[in-house]
């Protein structure tokens, strides 16, 4: 016996077809109560930038800006949604860990950590608009303090270690009134790794020294090292050849290297009647040593290398190498050799080696080494020279690589043989 | 103590003998290392016994193998796929301690008879020794063009070499042809009239060789004498190449690569090693084909001089050569 207190059937199925919207209905209730109705403003990176300059790849590092990046102004462009009207947006930065939020950190003073890198900006309203910042304002916004500050898309503080910054965006209610704010994290490394210290060339061939050298201390942040070459510029005498001794105490030697390269290159400068101030990378004494050695194509440099002294025409130690041509590039933090081309037997050369960083900062060129190739004798013409008379025979080649073709080769008679032995027994 | 010592003498070069054929039999029969230890102890005894037992009765079969050889002792095949308890050290080595050798029951199913003609009898050697090119024998007057460069230590010479054995000379052995290649490479710095130069030369020598080889292995079919004592001679060949900094090397129109020619010999001993450990021999028997496998030693001789002939850059050597052979 059906009782009249239960509900009919198409009540209970009604019920059952609008279910979620019950519950749909409950969820949206339970958002409003926990975030109150205050529009908030969303700022995200609007796509990876491009980045300028050689060894930066676009995937490597997409967030961290070097130098290139820095004077080839790439531009970082940045979403922004969720403002309302009579509201400001404002980007400031700080690479000291401050809080940006704080009016006493953005005022000027002594308690400033914070800089402007675009104040009062009001976004084109409604519902979104694109906010490019270009990478020489990023960290240009840091201010240009001695010790913390980067000027011309130079970073004069000391080491060579990738630097962080936070982007703070606040939106302004009123002057003053920070209503909310977005925070951004940025890498920037302008500075390259010091250079190679200890260079000793030696013949490799008729035509390429082999310049030994060792690797800079107190960095990890090496990703190879570039040649560069005077093939018949040079003056002197042909530098030490003898194995570098590496040790800790390199970090010393590189240092003192770079000081002295930078004194004589003052020298040279001052002759030359260099004025340029413009420069990547280097410590602050370096970076006016690469100023120098930029606007002074043609400026000479004698510097220390071991035993002998060497001048270039092209070359200039602890200069910048842009504008020069590397004639060989070698990968990765470990080596410790590598081969300089385009010399002559009997001519004397001039090599100079600098470092780069993992995002393509070239650092400042080594001291100055002078070589020259000497007369290579392999195996065959000394067996000739002494009166062998065989040669130009026959090496039957299969392919490239002959010993593991014919191995293979014997491999597959003697699986060929066992396959037609087990098919034998077999039967 | 006398058992530790005893272990020392005698059980370790025995482990370190049957390494190898393990080694080959885990190759070579994965489904014997896969199979649980039962059931492999079944295929054991099966093997053990193929000509003995009738498989429905169990039944002792007629077997030309008994008339000439001990009386093995006799197990019912019904009662071995039955049992799954998994044998024990002293049943499992009595077991093939009475297994006849393989070749010795081929022998019997084929009548007693030795078949004279095997063409599918073949060997393979790894080869590795060490190899000093005679490249200075050809000058006088202490003229050393190769030890100026590469010193007179012996290099290191690998190479593979396949016997194809068809023809069988009973209670003598197995006769037929071998075909063998080789390589030594020889590097070194480069010279400059002060020293060292940074890049490399180099002679990559290719011996081969094509050789007649009597291998003397009736004692070991015959008595189970696992050594066989092996001679081979014929026509070697050596195929050079030097190399410097920039490839091949050359002196004016001459390149330096050449092939020369010459006598080669060898003699040397195999030291059978399934005797080490007859169980996976025998799995690698049956999974697999491979009769024996070896361990060797030989005395090479490669006189690779053109057979006097000026233009050809001594290229041989005296060498000793070990390896490893898989017959089958």
């Amino acid at each position: 016996m059906k009782s009249s207190l239960a509900p009919s059937p198409t009540l209970l199925r009604l019920s059952r077809c609008l279910a979620p919207l019950w519950v749909g209905a409950l969820g949206v209730l339970v958002a409003l109560c926990a975030f109150p109705a205050t529009a908030l403003a969303v700022v995200t990176l609007n796509g990876a930038p491009i980045h300028s300059g050689a060894n930066h790849p676009n995937n490597a590092s997409p967030l961290v800006i070097s130098a290139a990046d820095c004077s080839g102004q790439t531009t970082f462009t940045f979403a922004v949604t969720g403002l309302t009207a009579q509201k400001t947006l404002s980007v400031w930065a700080s690479s000291q860990g401050g809080d940006c939020t704080q009016s006493a950190q953005r005022n000027p003073g002594s308690t400033q950590t914070c800089f402007p890198i675009k104040a009062a900006y009001i976004p084109a309203l409604p519902p979104s608009d694109s906010l490019i910042l270009t990478s020489s304002a990023i960290v240009g916004g840091i201010g240009s303090g001695a010790t913390t500050g980067v000027a011309n898309c130079t970073d004069s503080t000391a080491g060579d270690a990738p630097r962080k910054l936070v982007l703070f965006f606040l939106v302004d209610e009123s002057a003053g009134n920070v209503t909310d704010n977005v925070t951004y994290d940025i890498t920037f490394d302008l500075r390259g790794p010091p250079p190679p210290t200890n260079l000793a060339p030696s013949t490799f061939d008729d035509t390429s020294l082999l310049v030994k050298f060792c690797t800079p201390v107190g960095t990890a942040d090496v990703a190879g090292y570039k040649v560069y070459c005077d093939a018949t510029g040079a003056t002197g005498t042909v530098s030490s050849s003898d194995n570098p001794s590496c040790s800790s105490t390199d970090t010393t030697a590189s240092s003192t290297a770079e000081t002295t390269s930078a004194s004589s290159t003052s020298a040279t400068s001052g002759a030359g009647g260099s004025t340029a101030t413009s420069g990547v990378g280097g410590t602050s004494s370096s970076s006016s040593a690469s100023s120098s050695a930029s606007s002074s194509a043609s400026a000479s440099s004698t510097a220390s290398g071991g035993t002998g002294t060497c001048a270039s025409t092209a070359l200039v130690a602890g200069a910048d190498p842009a504008g020069l041509i590397e004639c060989a590039t070698l990968s990765g933090i470990t080596a410790v050799s590598g081969n300089a081309p385009g010399y002559t037997v009997g001519v004397l050369g001039a090599v100079a080696i600098a470092a780069y960083d993992n995002v393509g900062n070239l650092g400042n060129l080594s001291t100055i080494v002078c070589g020259q190739p000497e007369e290579v004798v392999d195996f065959f013409e000394k067996y000739r020279s002494v009166g062998g008379t065989a040669g130009n025979g026959c090496y039957c080649h299969v392919g490239h690589d002959t010993s593991s073709n014919v191995g293979l080769f014997a491999f597959l008679v003697g699986a060929l043989a066992l396959t037609a032995r087990r098919a034998r027994g077999a039967r | 103590m006398m058992r530790a010592t005893r272990f020392a003498v005698l059980g370790l070069p025995v482990a370190v003998l049957r390494l190898p054929v393990a080694v080959l039999g885990l190759i070579f029969t994965p489904a014997l290392a896969m199979a649980a230890e039962p059931e492999a102890q079944e295929l054991e005894v099966e093997l053990a016994r193929p000509h003995d037992v009738t498989p429905e009765t169990g039944a002792a079969a007629p077997s030309t193998a008994e008339s000439t050889g001990p009386a093995p002792k006799r197990t019912s095949l019904t009662e071995t796929r039955r049992s799954t308890r998994p044998m024990t050290n002293v049943e499992s080595s009595s077991a093939f301690s009475t297994l006849p050798d393989s070749s010795w029951r081929r022998l019997a199913s084929a009548g007693g008879k030795e078949k004279l003609f095997d063409p599918t009898h073949f060997l393979f050697e790894a080869r590795f020794g060490a190899y000093a090119p005679r490249v200075d024998e050809e000058f006088g007057s202490g003229l050393t063009p190769y030890a100026a460069f590469f010193g007179t230590s012996p290099k290191f010479y690998f190479g593979v070499e396949l016997d194809w054995l068809p023809l069988r000379i009973p209670y003598v052995g197995s006769v037929g042809i071998a075909f063998g290649w080789g390589r030594v490479k020889s590097t070194a710095k480069a010279k400059t009239s002060t020293g060292d130069a940074g890049s490399d030369t180099s002679l990559l020598i290719n011996p081969m060789y094509a050789d007649a080889v009597v291998r003397f292995d009736g004692l070991l079919r015959r008595a189970g004498v696992p050594f066989v004592p092996y001679v081979k001679g014929g026509l070697g060949i050596g195929m050079w190449q030097a190399t410097g900094p920039s490839g091949t090397s050359a002196v004016g129109t001459v390149t330096g690569e050449g092939t020369t020619l010459g006598l080669h010999l060898g003699i040397g001993g195999a030291l059978a090693l399934n005797s080490f450990d007859r169980r996976t021999a025998m799995a690698m028997r049956h999974e697999s084909g491979i009769d024996h496998a070896y361990l060797w030693g030989e005395w090479m001789l490669a006189d690779l001089d053109g057979f006097g002939a000026k233009d050809a850059m001594h290229v041989g050597a005296s060498a000793g050569v070990a390896g490893l052979a898989i017959e089958y």
